[in-house]
């Protein structure tokens, strides 16, 4: 299945900035070139999720709000702010869902901690199998049970009519 | 006879045949009656060529243009190549799901063939039901919500064309095709499995299951691998995997279903883990109707989503059946089943078991990243967002846990340990505090050190083995060491295919170290003339180009890049880096140039070019190191998985399984 997951600009926004909903109206004018990027910029885009993509970071969609919050990053870049500052700058405009990398609290707290549930469940039900099965190769195989002879028996009959 | 009325026709029969093919195989277990059986046997040929009559009528009203069928209008287009019309059906969703169910008809045919030979003529009926109950799920799907062959009342002259992303790559001829093969694959093991728990016989599917297994996992590991090469080759962002949810999609499926080849051979071995095993093969078919539900319900953009096509509740419900079964019949077995055993952390199956456990795991974790945001907005109405830097924080620690029991299993006897094994450990952790340290020094991170060090680990590992068994033959049979390896590489193709196999794992796990981590983007914009120096490349912008193509419009931008330095070698020639504007797409869409070397990948991304007078262009770099291996990596799992699965005249099949194992 790989159907349209990298393009497909998908409505409605819950768009807090209106400014910037205003310039994915306004395909940025195309023919002002635009600035140069640094690896920077792109590094800290990537953490950003594009707004109105499916699927796509801001480092890497071309739809107009991804153009233009890289250039937002460039230009802070430029007056001197931190990542983290920037990171807050799209936070203040759009929510923790801005972020590609959820936030280690609240409700997201239990995605983090996934791995060590995933080890931690199954880990404990192979562990309590492994002492059942040992614990039976230890017992006697000679006590079977009514129910399973009177099984094995009506296995024991051939088939009729074999093909 | 139009294709439209014959596609129909031929849907709804395939239809009944599957629904007759479930009476009767239910019946042939009923009445343990072989004349029911061969007559499922005879309907499975029969929903064959009907489905592959309603695929033929499709391509039919593809390649003649009848704009009067609705898939056709909505997504082909009379000036389209040839080859986009061929492989046009598996553009949209309906023409898919045809494919799938074609591919489940020829699944079910080969399995009927099996019937009375490898499947035992007990469990053959149930089997054969189970296959048929899917065809059913797949051919009602179309007959009733997804129709390809709806009738358009006012034909349009041209239909509203194929998707671009399509029409770039030839790949993505192969791709869904390898992906739907993968899929419709792991239905027969779990077709065995629901076989197995329904008529009590709980062991010896496991080896009849053993070669579909890995025929279903080498096509889903060739297509996920397709899937990222088309992924950066035509998406233009400079990467392979963003963890989107489509591919999660196909992730789970494949990591249930490594999961499931290991644990099998504990199985097989000793008789132990019949349970899990029935549930991981269970988990690995059920996540494959998971991940189509996912991608093609909505659900993922939004929940509300949700109520946008009817496919997505068509396919929930189909998973929820899935669930129910497996996972019912399971709650029987794993009351019945007395099994007795004692495994040892250190021998092989303790590895075997320690690596599903993390399988299991990555597979829990890539489940639960996914669905979260669902979750989340459901509980508490907040948006929230897991992405790919959450699944490459999480998959590290994972990786690297993972590629030390890839190491130590093959190594690890299997029962106890002895002398000879600990030295064996001792070479490969030198080997990896050696690769490791290398790393570092080289100033490479602490991550990719490791991931040098792990290579080296397993290297030593594979080394190790061969050389062993190399060495103990030859001296056995007085031979020379090279006509013994080429002895045991025919007699244990197993062994030796999972050498090949684990080998390009540990490669693809370093190729993947080096890239996510040394990526570089970069973009400027260059008059025309103009010489940007960057990475050790000089990258001079040429006189812009615009060209008319039958189906599309471009704007090109060549562009002559000269090495300067080590960090650009490679590099040198002139590329053309374009943007296509498709009629039925808002924004161009951007082909990169993709120059491989041995070492450094570049990549060159027109973004933007002066549209009215021609003058200058925003050229974006991505340089990335080691992509290319990550394809051979690919190739050699693949070429492995092959090498086990080639038939040679005399197999060793060595089942040796305890006494206790029973059927």
């Amino acid at each position: 299945m790989r159907p349209w997951g990298k393009s497909a600009v998908i409505g409605p926004l819950l768009v807090i900035g209106c400014w910037l909903l205003a310039s994915v109206l306004a395909q940025p004018a195309p023919n002002t070139p635009p600035p140069d990027f640094s690896p920077r910029v792109f590094e800290i885009a990537r953490e950003l999720r594009c707004p109105v993509c499916q699927g796509e970071s801001a480092a890497e969609s071309n739809a107009g709000i991804a153009v233009e919050m890289r250039r937002i990053i460039a230009e802070q870049l430029a007056q001197g702010k931190s990542e983290a500052e920037i990171r807050a700058f799209f936070i203040e405009r759009y929510g923790d869902w801005i972020l590609y990398e959820p936030p280690a609290r609240g409700l997201t707290l239990w995605v983090w901690l996934s791995p060590l549930l995933g080890l931690g469940l199954l880990g404990f039900g192979l562990w309590r199998y492994l002492v059942r099965v040992g614990a039976q190769a230890k017992a006697s195989v000679t006590d079977v049970s009514d129910e399973e002879i009177a099984r094995l028996e009506a296995e024991l009959q051939p088939p009729e009519r074999q093909p | 006879m139009t294709p439209g009325l014959l596609g129909g026709v031929a849907l709804v029969a395939a239809l009944i045949l599957s629904v007759l093919g479930l009476v009767l195989a239910t019946l042939a277990y009923t009445l343990r009656d072989g004349r029911y059986l061969e007559a499922a046997k005879r309907l499975s040929a029969l929903s064959l060529l009907a489905a592959v009559v309603s695929f033929g009528a499709l391509e039919w009203a593809i390649l003649t243009n009848d704009f009067s069928v609705s898939y056709v209008a909505n997504h082909s287009s009379a000036n389209n190549p040839l080859w986009v019309k061929l492989v046009t059906p598996w553009a949209a969703l309906e023409g898919s799901i045809l494919l799938w169910a074609m591919l489940q008809t020829a699944y079910t045919w080969l399995v009927s063939l099996r019937a009375g030979h490898s499947l035992d003529v007990w469990r053959a009926p149930m089997a054969l039901g189970t296959l048929f109950a899917v065809q059913v799920f797949f051919f009602a799907v179309m007959v009733f919500v997804a129709h390809p062959f709806d009738a358009v009342p006012n034909p349009p002259p041209d239909g509203r064309g194929t998707n671009p992303l399509l029409q770039n790559h030839w790949m993505m001829a192969v791709h869904p095709v390898l992906m739907y093969l993968g899929f419709v694959g792991l239905s027969v093991p779990f077709a065995y499995a629901v076989a197995a728990m329904v008529a009590r016989r709980y062991q010896s599917w496991i080896f009849e299951t053993r070669w579909w297994t890995l025929v279903a996992w080498g096509f889903l590991t060739a297509a996920i691998f397709t899937g990222k090469w088309w992924s950066y080759e035509i998406l233009g962002w400079g990467g392979y995997w963003a963890w989107d949810p489509v591919e999660n999609a196909s992730i789970i499926p494949w990591l249930l279903a490594t999961a499931f080849l290991h644990t099998a051979q504990v199985q097989e071995r000793k008789g132990l883990f019949k349970g899990w095993n029935f549930a991981f093969v269970t988990l690995a078919f059920a996540a494959t109707v998971f991940g189509t539900f996912l991608t093609r319900s909505g659900v993922i953009q939004s929940v509300h989503a949700f109520a946008s096509g009817p496919v997505g509740a068509w396919f929930l419900l189909f998973l929820l059946g899935v669930m129910a079964v497996g996972l019912g019949l399971l709650a029987r077995v794993s009351s019945e089943i007395r099994e007795a055993g004692e495994v040892r952390w250190n021998s092989r199956e303790g590895a075997l078991l320690a690596g599903a456990l993390f399988f299991g795991t990555f597979a829990f974790v890539v489940v639960l990243g996914t669905l979260w945001p669902l979750v989340v907005e459901l509980v508490s109405g907040a948006k929230v967002s897991v992405g790919a830097p959450f699944f490459n924080q999480v998959s590290v620690p994972l990786g690297i846990f993972m590629l030390l029991l890839m190491g130590v299993g093959p190594v690890l006897p299997w029962r106890n340990s002895s002398a000879q094994v600990l030295r064996n450990l001792m070479a490969m952790l030198i080997a990896l505090g050696v690769g490791t340290l290398l790393g570092l020094l080289l100033g490479l991170s602490v991550g990719v050190s490791l991931a040098i060090g792990l290579f080296a680990y397993n290297l030593t590992a594979i080394w190790l083995m061969v050389a062993q068994g190399v060495r103990e033959r030859a001296r056995a049979l007085g031979i020379s060491p090279a006509q013994a390896l080429v002895e045991l590489a025919g007699s244990h193709k197993r062994r030796f295919g999972s050498h090949i196999v684990h080998f390009g794992v540990a490669l693809a796990a370093l190729t993947i170290a080096f890239s996510q981590t040394y990526r570089v983007t970069e973009q400027k914009t260059l008059q025309v003339g103009e010489i940007w120096q960057t990475r050790g490349l000089e990258v001079r912008l040429l006189p812009l180009e615009v060209r008319e193509e039958p189906n599309r419009f471009a704007a090109i931008a060549p562009i002559e890049v000269r090495s300067t330095s080590r960090e650009g070698w490679g590099a040198d020639g002139r590329y053309q880096a374009r943007l296509n504007f498709y009629p039925q797409m808002g924004s161009p869409l951007a082909t990169p140039v993709v120059k491989y070397s041995l070492y450094n990948d570049y990549y060159f991304v027109l973004m933007q070019f002066d549209q009215e007078k021609g003058q200058w262009a925003t050229i974006k770099i991505i340089v990335t190191p080691m992509v290319w291996w990550l394809w051979v990596a690919g190739l050699i799992i693949v070429l492995g998985t092959l090498y086990i699965l080639w038939p040679s005249g005399a197999r060793a099949t060595s089942r040796q399984m305890s006494p206790m194992a029973g059927d």
